[in-house]
């Protein structure tokens, strides 16, 4: 809608609207105002990523780089001294790595199946047992870390990966079940009896009905829950130690390394590539938010 | 040969009985269509029938087998929903064979099990469409070709037609017929609708409350319906009841209901009336002409002529409708379509009572006719 539409009374008078067209301008001008402020800094961070000591030293912070370089970015990835050891951030993007794909894809398996048993195949109790994992969305980090810490160190994955895989899937749950909850409510309870008719038993219809349509919400879904994990930085403090920690920590690490010169080109490209699989995620997962996917199941 | 039957069948949701007791059974190609207010337990029996929903008590036995126990898909019938129900992510292919994809099918026959449903249902050039480039009759065309693809012994349609135009709909009802008796199917179809009711079926049953009124041929249930309920709700406008008290004046029997007498018609088993018996007469609007337009020579000869002021007329093309009042009681006729009536004017008409039927004011129960004397009802029926 534009702007000019939000008042039809203005609309379809002969003459120049100068009121619509001043308050365009002002709209825009408060966007673009806004835009800037968010792509200074990041315009900055890529500047000075791109180059070298020297430059930053004498230059402004705002000014693109006279000669570009990468060797800051390869430094991060691959040369910084992260506490002792020299090797850059990779190792910890390989942790980051390890921790996000099965969080995520064991997160939003187990809320896809919460979901479809909470809607499709209600059990006496299935209120009580949404209500208890909706208000395990609601407790603050903060107050499970002991406990949290206690119980890992009961079963064994204190200060590893499959430890924080854990803390993190035992979190998302509660916000994926309700994702596929509300999406399943939805959805026509006739399908389920179609296929129920047709022969498909429990794990047929969740595969062969709801999960083709599914799509948007397992897109909202990973979305998030990649997202939360990747940036997590508090459970990955806690939880993970020296070679399993993710690179956030790592991250961390590297800026506040207080041995020698403040390399300013390496913390950026370093906070750049910690940023970028997030990005990425948005980009890529944003193509499966295909509209109408459930449409054509009842009459028009 | 019977192929379903329900025995005793009560379902409860908690604490409220739905259904109370039923009892049916059908034979090999029969057409049952069940009807009946909204909220009178048609889905459910469907349901239960479809293995859907358990039921509380009782039996359901299909081909001579009790599936009672068993999953929807154990007990050989196939089911049409009301909104369809299609897989919005497969094609209509896929849709259609997706029961014996189930159902481990190897996948040659299956194609040319689809390609024989699709030619019956015309639908072959829509095989590789999804249901959202669909229209509302090829949807429900799709629906069919689901059940139809199976081959079960009971198909079950739970207002199929419900969602159509009602040109489309008339179309479909001819064609599901069509297939009915091309096919020689057995059938549990579900409407609210009493013209699809009585054009399709072969049994009628008509539920009110959870409990089956009466269950019988069309032109039972419309002729000799068993009580006040089914005589109003079969038809359109429904059959006028007017309220009387039978009296018997010299040999004959009347129904004295105030300002005029109306003998009882000749079919009526008069020995079951007893002089001061609080009765309703039964007359359909079809039965009620103007007394100008009936020829002298009719065969009509147990009529009612009486005179009234027309409140409203309803032309519908082939019918006029006329609505007055007798003693209070809002009474239809539905007059030809030429005749040329208006409202305000009183006009003589004369009511056919060959068809016409009493019932017992206090039990609702139709007063049994003369050839069913001695004869239950239920037997009359069957
Ligand atoms: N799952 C359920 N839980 C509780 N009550 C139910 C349930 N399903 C149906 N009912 C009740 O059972 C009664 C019968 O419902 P049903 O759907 O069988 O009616 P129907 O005859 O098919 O009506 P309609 O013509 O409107 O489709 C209704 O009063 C309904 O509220
Ligand atoms: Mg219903």
């Amino acid at each position: 809608m534009s702007v000019a539409a939000l008042d039809p009374a203005r609309e379809g008078r002969g003459d120049f609207d100068w009121s619509a067209r001043f308050s365009r301008f002002a709209v825009y001008a408060v966007l673009v105002f806004a835009a800037l402020v968010f792509l200074v800094p990041l315009m900055s961070m890529v500047f000075t990523s791109l180059k070298d000591m020297d430059e930053i030293r004498g230059g402004n912070l705002l000014a693109p780089p006279a000669e570009v370089t990468f060797s800051a970015w390869v430094k991060a990835w691959s040369e910084a001294c992260i506490s002792v050891q020299c090797d850059g951030l990779a190792p910890y993007f390989i942790n980051s790595l390890l921790i996000v794909v099965p969080a995520v894809i064991i997160s939003v398996g187990l809320g896809a199946l919460n979901g479809y048993v909470l809607t499709m195949w209600r059990f006496p109790g299935a209120d009580w047992v949404f209500a208890g994992l909706l208000f395990g969305c609601f407790i603050p980090f903060q107050i499970v870390l002991i406990p949290m810490a206690r119980m890992l160190g009961i079963m064994g994955l204190a200060g590893s990966i499959p430890g924080v895989v854990f803390v993190h899937i035992v979190y998302g749950i509660g916000f994926t079940t309700l994702f596929f909850r509300n999406y399943y409510a939805s959805v026509p309870k006739e399908l389920v009896k179609a296929a129920s008719v047709d022969g498909a038993g429990f794990w047929g219809t969740w595969w062969h009905i709801l999960m083709p349509i599914s799509w948007p919400i397992v897109t909202v879904a990973v979305i998030w829950q990649f997202t939360g994990v990747w940036n997590d930085f508090l459970f990955g403090v806690s939880f993970s130690s020296g070679g399993s920690q993710p690179v956030t920590v790592a991250l961390n690490n590297l800026v506040n390394t207080s041995t020698g010169v403040k390399e300013y080109n390496v913390d950026m490209a370093g906070a750049m590539i910690s940023a970028f699989p997030t990005l990425f995620v948005y980009v890529v997962a944003g193509r499966f938010f295909l509209r109408g996917l459930m449409s054509g199941a009842v009459k028009g | 040969m019977t192929t379903l039957a329900v025995e005793n069948l009560k379902k409860n949701f908690g604490s409220t009985q739905v259904l109370k007791d039923i009892d049916m059974e059908i034979g090999t190609g029969d057409f049952l269509v069940l009807v009946g207010p909204s909220g009178c337990g048609k889905s459910t029996l469907l349901n239960v029938i479809a293995g859907l929903e358990k039921q509380t008590a009782g039996q359901v036995m299909i081909a001579g087998r009790d599936v009672s126990n068993l999953q929807p898909k154990e007990r050989d019938i196939a089911m049409v929903f009301q909104s369809y129900a299609l897989y919005p992510s497969m094609t209509v292919e896929r849709n259609i064979g997706f029961s014996l994809e189930m159902a481990g099918v190897d996948k040659a026959v299956r194609a040319e099990r689809i390609r024989e449903v699709a030619e019956l249902l015309k639908i072959k050039d829509l095989l590789k469409r999804r249901p959202s480039q669909l229209s509302g009759g090829q949807r429900q065309r799709v629906a069919m070709g689901r059940a139809l693809v199976r081959e079960p012994q009971v198909f079950l349609f739970d207002e199929p037609l419900s969602n159509l135009d009602a040109k489309l709909r008339v179309d479909m009802r001819i064609e599901i017929k069509k297939l009915h008796q091309r096919l020689g199917a057995t059938i549990v179809y579900v409407t609210h609708d009493q013209i699809e009711a009585m054009t399709m079926a072969t049994k009628i049953a008509v539920m009110k409350d959870g409990i089956i009124q009466q269950f019988g041929g069309p032109k039972d249930i419309y002729d000799r319906p068993s009580n006040t309920f089914v005589a109003t709700f079969m038809g359109s406008p429904a059959m006028n009841l007017l309220s009387g008290v039978a009296r018997k004046a010299g040999s004959e029997w009347v129904v004295d209901h105030g300002s005029q007498q109306v003998a009882v018609p000749r079919h009526i088993d008069v020995s079951a009336l007893r002089e001061g018996q609080e009765v309703l007469l039964g007359i359909r609007p079809e039965a009620v002409h103007l007394t100008a337009e009936v020829a002298h020579d009719d065969r009509i000869d147990q009529v009612w002529e009486f005179e009234r002021v027309i409140d409203v007329t309803e032309p519908t093309g082939p019918a006029t409708l006329a609505l007055f009042e007798i003693d209070g009681t809002e009474f239809h006729a539905s007059l030809s379509g030429d005749a040329v009536v208006e409202a305000g004017h009183s006009y003589a008409f004369t009511a056919d009572l060959a068809k016409a039927l009493v019932f017992d004011a206090l039990s609702e129960q139709r007063i049994a006719h003369v050839d069913e004397a001695g004869a239950s009802e239920a037997d009359q029926a069957a």
